[in-house]
């Protein structure tokens, strides 16, 4: 699978999904969200919707480099200032928002405001003048550009569960925004030049698609300031850059990605229409929980026994602050034998559970623990805050709308729900192995053992080449470099 | 707009005002004079359980939520039966009834992580303060019921392997353990030999317990004398050897690398956190990498390196740079051995001068470093550990201040030395990315 037909893909597939665009006022100041509680700092965290489903095609990375060469711009006097004020301007790229976090003394708030506004509304390189690409503009472009490169190419090796998934996520979403990862291609970055990077700040840091967040007690000039600054943001209404048409899965198709990792490891699953205020979303995420989050799961339970494993499954749908159209995922460690019968149980669990649906007590289970993380995400003011500029720009449901709809779950709607939006039998599932041998052989629709665990808890029998039944309509082989490159 | 913004970056620029005026703020056209910040919100209570656990109290409002950390220091230092136990409890296993405390736990709304700090483990804790008195039975019990079997011990130590194995993956993390000795895996414990150990060294008297957050501290003396009041006492633990020292130079290949990182460390005695001596350790470290300093000017603004920090370790000090492609280590070596040669020759009042802007920095780090009820858990926990009272927090913004240049240049004296210093290199392969020495 090259880059190229990748690249192809996206072109072809990039179609917007039926449905009305969402509306904001273009003109008026950035929504502000404070959470106004006594502390001796502020926290200020600045989301914008300018993440990597924005990249244009063949230059994925520009909303990586974009966002730090804003950063990078400001040179020795933004440094030097920072470091005085003892703290640092964060900057996280996801699929869907760019996120500037900064934390100051209460004493510094004007200063950090001020700052932080003019960084992200005002960039340095606009003293450029007319000609933007200017000297430091190249300057910091190269420099952000080298960190990306040497970023990616430690991403590509590892560590395991992060690599397994950015895989995932590429081929999940082959020809929809979400494809372009957020720190880009290596094989694309040296084709986005200045222009670029000015052309996509003016064209998607808009006022409309950028929310503030505010925690601690600020003076009314530190807001001022801050609103004043990212009054320098273009008042354009924003176009979505999602949801787009998702990509279809036919069948079970098994890509096998080798890189120098330590254990092999499978993540299976698909992207799915559930948006952060679908009705059941929560469902599925309980489903998805109960069946392969963690040691008290039910594969976990499975592969817990055979040495601790149970705790490095994971499943579940991605967070609505990084997709408005979230992947449904089941991850796992690989036996040392390197087969794939852990999968087929993964593929038969996930299976029973979409007939049968959870016990009573496995949801009682999972919804005691739900609560207790709904809750620790927003106990913190800082937290509160982001979750709030998040939700605005997401249209996401805050925490106590998803604590009702947690505590009203029933067994009889999560099976419904998981009915209605999983697909056993038509999704992807990623290999990552250091030892490609060990799945050489494995062909389409596949024989081997019945994908049923031996009731003794023994270890599978390995019997290599064999697909334990799974039935894969297509098998694909890659190194992961050439996957992400 | 843009000419305010300059303007501000400008005035943030302005030299440091005077010794006394550290906590202006950064816009401060005179020097000024403020009283140092409390970095806790609220006096801690402490005191000593019968089983010799050290417990400190923190109440300050924090939404009904409290924070716990339990910090174990297996005495003699942490051998490879330690790394064995700490697996065991970050997964809830050792013993039979452990995967039901774990359940037990999440019920209650509990949020755990078992992490590494210096010298041991920590189990932190996070939930709703009123299943504090529950959280607190289920963590002493997985402490009072460790008992792992064989299998337990063998599955533990093929998981250490593989952790480690992982280390491999994230060359930051690698950085600091390059120029540390770490326990021996080669050399598999037996499950006696761990069981051994668990009464040895993870008794009441090796572990220190903070609780931070909305705590009601007249309530919870009961609870915690029940839960932590009689784990088993220590026996005794003899210290181990004194690790034989790494080579000069280490060389270490780990496939993703994909940029050299070079590493020089400085190894000296152990100081304690809210220490003296741990504070004129902090300023000389900020001095080497500090943006602007000498050394950031030779490798990083030269384009040597892409980024220079300071790992913190207890021990001594470390400089880590992450090279840029093409870039022979033995330039950056060099370079970091020019700065430490002129640091210990700069003239008092130019030395004020640079030490004024790193205390400065260091202060308001440490503050804004204090944002959940964990992270005031885990800072007294850390001074507890050091056999510091839980005020010695607030002092090592004072210790800060207080550095003087004469102080701080006898420690660079006896630590910055050629028989102290220890350099290794991280790279994807012998020569990989290496251009000309």
């Amino acid at each position: 699978m090259s880059p190229v037909l990748l690249s192809a893909l996206a072109l072809g597939c990039w179609t917007r999904a039926p449905g009305p665009a969402p509306l904001a006022v273009a003109e008026g100041p950035v929504a502000t969200f404070e959470e106004r509680v006594p502390a001796n700092a502020i926290d200020l965290v600045l989301a914008v919707r300018a993440g990597s489903a924005h990249d244009p095609s063949g230059q994925e990375g520009l909303a990586w480099l974009t966002a730090h060469a804003l950063v990078q711009a400001g040179g020795a006097p933004l440094e030097a200032a920072l470091h005085r004020l003892g703290t640092t301007l964060s900057v996280e790229v996801g699929p869907e928002l760019v996120v500037f976090g900064l934390r100051c003394r209460v004493d510094d708030a004007v200063a950090c405001a001020e700052l932080l506004g003019a960084t992200v509304a005002a960039p340095a390189w606009d003293t450029q003048g007319p000609d933007a690409g200017g000297a430091d503009l190249s300057a910091a472009l190269e420099r952000v550009r080298a960190r990306a490169r040497s970023r990616l190419a430690e991403e590509a090796l590892g560590p395991g569960a992060a690599l397994a998934d950015r895989i995932f996520d590429r081929w999940t979403f082959e020809g929809h925004p979400y494809g372009r990862l957020p720190g880009g291609r290596s094989g694309a970055l040296d084709a986005i030049g200045p222009p670029d990077l000015v052309r996509f700040h003016q064209e998607h840091y808009l006022r409309p698609a950028t929310a503030l967040g505010v925690a601690g007690e600020p003076s009314a000039e530190a807001v001022v300031d801050i609103q004043a600054a990212l009054g320098g943001l273009a008042p354009r209404l924003y176009v979505d850059a999602t949801p787009r048409v998702l990509p279809v899965v036919q069948g079970r198709r098994l890509l096998v990605a080798s890189a120098p990792v330590s254990q092999d490891r499978a993540v299976l699953g698909h992207a799915t229409e559930l948006a952060p205020d679908h009705p059941d979303r929560l469902a599925v995420e309980a489903g998805l929980g109960i069946l392969a989050q963690g040691t008290d799961s039910r594969l976990g339970r499975i592969l817990g026994p055979e040495g601790g494993e149970g705790a490095l499954v994971s499943a579940g749908l991605d967070p609505a602050w990084m997709r408005v159209q979230p992947a449904a995922r089941v991850a796992l460690p690989l036996g040392a034998q390197g087969d794939l019968s852990r999968v087929a149980v993964a593929l038969a669990e996930l299976r029973r559970l979409v007939t049968e649906g959870p016990s009573a007590q496995e949801l009682d289970d999972w919804r005691a623990v739900a609560v207790g993380r709904i809750q620790a995400e927003v106990a913190a003011p800082q937290d509160r805050a982001r979750d709030a500029a998040f939700r605005h720009l997401l249209a996401a449901p805050d925490a106590s709308a998803r604590l009702a709809a947690v505590r009203a779950l029933d067994p009889a709607a999560v099976q419904a729900a998981l009915a209605r939006h999983l697909d056993p039998d038509h999704l992807r599932i990623v290999v990552l192995t250091a030892a490609p041998a060990r799945y050489e052989g494995l062909g389409v629709e596949g024989s081997g053992p019945p994908a049923v665990p031996p009731a003794d808890g023994a270890p599978w029998a390995s019997v290599a080449p064999a697909d334990y039944g799974i039935g894969v309509a297509a098998v694909l082989r890659a190194s992961s470099e050439e996957i992400l490159r | 707009m843009i000419a305010a913004r300059l303007a501000l970056l400008l005035a943030l620029q302005r030299p440091a005002p005077a010794a006394e005026a550290v906590d202006c703020g950064p816009t401060d056209e005179a020097p000024c004079v403020v009283q140092a910040p409390r970095l806790l919100p609220a006096p801690a209570l402490a005191r000593t359980l019968p089983s010799g656990t050290r417990v400190a109290l923190l109440p300050f409002p924090a939404a009904g939520r409290v924070a716990l950390e339990l910090r174990v220091l297996p005495p003699g230092g942490v051998r490879t039966e330690d790394l064995v136990v700490a697996w065991l409890l970050a997964r809830h296993q050792g013993g039979p009834a452990a995967a039901e405390r774990r359940l037990a736990r999440a019920r209650l709304g509990g949020v755990e992580s078992v992490v590494a700090v210096p010298g041991g483990f920590a189990v932190r804790v996070e939930g709703p303060s009123a299943a504090l008195p529950e959280l607190l039975a289920l963590e002493a019990r997985r402490l009072h019921e460790l008992r792992p079997s064989d299998d337990e011990v063998a599955r533990a130590l093929a998981g250490v392997v593989t952790e480690r194995l992982g280390e491999l993956s994230r060359p930051d993390a690698q950085v600091v353990e390059l120029v540390r000795p770490r326990p021996d895996l080669g050399a598999p414990p037996s499950g006696d030999m761990v069981r051994a150990r668990i009464q040895q060294a993870w008794g009441g008297a090796a572990a220190v317990l903070v609780i931070a957050g909305d705590v009601d501290g007249a309530t919870l003396d009961g609870p915690l004398d029940a839960a932590f009041g009689e784990l088993p006492p220590l026996l005794d633990a003899a210290p181990l050897p004194p690790a034989a020292l790494l080579p000069a130079v280490e060389q270490a290949w780990s496939d993703s690398a994909a940029a050299p990182r070079v590493v020089v460390a400085w190894q000296g005695p152990t100081t304690a956190p809210g220490s003296p001596e741990h504070a004129v350790r902090s300023v000389l470290a900020e001095l080497l990498v500090a943006p602007g300093s000498p050394l950031a000017a030779r490798l990083v603004d030269s384009g040597l390196a892409t980024r220079l920090w300071s790992p913190p370790v207890p021990d001594g000090v470390v400089v880590a740079a992450e090279l840029a492609p093409q870039v022979h280590p033995g330039a950056a070596f060099a370079a970091v051995e020019a700065a430490a040669d002129e640091l210990l020759g700069v003239a008092n009042g130019e030395l004020e001068a640079r030490m004024e802007a790193a205390r400065v920095h260091l202060a308001r780090r440490a503050m804004l470093g204090l944002r959940r009820p964990a992270d005031w858990a885990a800072a007294v926990a850390e001074v507890l550990a050091a056999g510091a009272p839980p005020e010695s927090v607030d002092q090592s913004v004072d210790q800060l201040r207080q550095v003087q240049p004469e102080a701080l240049r006898q420690a660079a004296v006896a630590l910055l030395r050629a028989e102290n210093r220890r350099e290794a290199v991280l790279a994807a392969s012998p020569g990989a990315g290496q251009g000309a020495p």
